[in-house]
């Protein structure tokens, strides 16, 4: 009786113990190819590296309309890989995941780049954004592009969203003179909403919003 | 100690383990913002001594900071700023003008993750009308919230883990197998 007792305290101890020291997320330290960026060749896979060890929820690969191309997605220890059922064909090519980190929190994600040769910008864009900060995307189809902030920031993200994509894409932000840019791959048409985090030198911060509308 | 006095010790163990289980995944998410001083959203007509943040947990003394920045994007003021306990503040010129402002934040969680976000508000003096202030019809009009943006730099939900979710019902299981073993022993 009593070391049954004794079991169960120590059983008890031993969980609230346990999960206290799990206390981070897991994010996207990189992928190859990498988010943005324009490839030859198509790759034979889509790699994508986890600061931590992460379980894998589900994972797809889009391609340029958006439609699923089969493939088959695993991940091993940080890293996910996601290997396409037969080649991936030239075009804007999405990879999508949502991931568990070890803290329980469910993350969202998503890269895209283009493989072969990048398409037509279309016309340059200005974004209306609250606060306002003069913003100038450099095109209105999907594709390669770049958004170009009135803001002399040093560092900082911008994060897109669009109803057309299941997680985000995140494009980081580089000084560029008297103003900053962040450039990356927006792969559908349709309202792209951006929500910018710029970060002077010195750590002055704004976090500006504000929609982009791609046409086909 | 009688056997229904180690039953009830047992079975209240058992209750707790559940209600500490249920309780640990909310715990585990990175620093959230609670509250601020402004108020998001807040229309408000007398000049903020300072800018206040609070967070649901201890933010970690590594850069963390603060900016004002009015409607148009121009930054007001910013700082570095050193937490006590879960909050930071930032305090602010005497003489700040009438508008719309966006007060950022940058802090690390205790996890060491940082985390970015902003509250807007509006600072309409009272007495805009009679004084001097430059156009106070136009800056005095609620804007409800001036940046409708949310607290995390990541995007994110809050869902499950199975593996913590696995490991709970394990220990819950073990917890019951031992409370029936001792009433089992009992009984024999």
């Amino acid at each position: 009786m009593r070391k049954a007792l004794v079991a169960a305290v120590l059983g008890s101890l031993l969980l609230l113990v346990s999960p206290a020291p799990a206390y981070a997320h897991a994010d996207l330290v990189r992928s190859t190819p990498s988010n943005g960026s324009l490839v030859a060749k198509a790759p034979s896979t889509i790699r994508l590296t986890f600061s931590e060890a992460v379980t894998l929820d589900a994972s797809s690969i889009l391609d340029a309309s958006g439609a699923v191309v089969s493939s088959h997605g695993a991940i091993n220890g940080t890293v996910l890989t996601l290997t396409p059922s037969s080649a991936l064909r030239p075009g804007i090519t999405t990879a999508t995941f949502r991931i568990t980190s070890n803290d329980g929190h469910q993350v969202d994600g998503a890269v895209s780049f283009v493989i072969g040769k990048p398409g037509a910008r279309g016309p340059a864009q200005s974004i209306g954004t609250t606060p306002s900060v003069a913003t100038r995307l450099n095109g209105s189809r999907p594709g390669a592009l770049t958004a170009t902030f009135a803001n002399k920031a040093s560092s900082g993200e911008v994060i897109w969203t669009s109803p057309s994509l299941q997680g985000s894409l995140t494009w980081p932000v580089h000084a560029r003179g008297k103003t900053s840019e962040a450039s990356g791959v927006l792969p559908f048409s349709g309202a792209w909403t951006m929500r910018a985090t710029l970060i002077s030198a010195k750590g002055a911060l704004v976090i500006t919003t504000g929609t982009a509308t791609l046409t086909p | 100690m009688s056997s229904r006095t180690t039953r009830r010790i047992l079975a209240i163990l058992a209750i707790s383990t559940v209600v500490w289980a249920a309780g640990a995944t909310s715990a585990s998410a990175h620093s959230g913002l609670t509250s601020s001083t402004p108020a998001d959203g807040s229309v408000i007509s007398e000049a903020p001594a300072s800018i206040s943040f609070t967070f649901d947990e201890e933010l970690l003394p590594d850069a963390d900071s603060i900016s004002l920045n009015a409607a148009d994007g121009t930054n007001v003021i910013s700082a570095k700023v050193q937490p006590t306990g879960n909050t930071v503040e930032l305090p602010l010129p005497a003489d700040l003008q009438a508008g719309e402002y966006q007060a950022a934040y940058r802090v690390v969680s205790a996890d060491g993750h940082p985390v970015t976000g902003a509250i807007g508000f509006t600072y309409a003096p009272a007495d805009a009308g009679a004084s001097a202030v430059a156009s106070p019809a136009a800056t005095a009009e609620p804007s409800g919230s001036a940046v409708p943006i949310s607290e995390t730099t990541e995007p994110e939900s809050t869902g499950g883990n199975p593996w913590l979710g696995l490991g709970i019902g394990v220990l819950i299981g073990l917890v019951l197998v031992v409370l029936f073993a001792a009433m089992r022993r009992r009984r024999s």
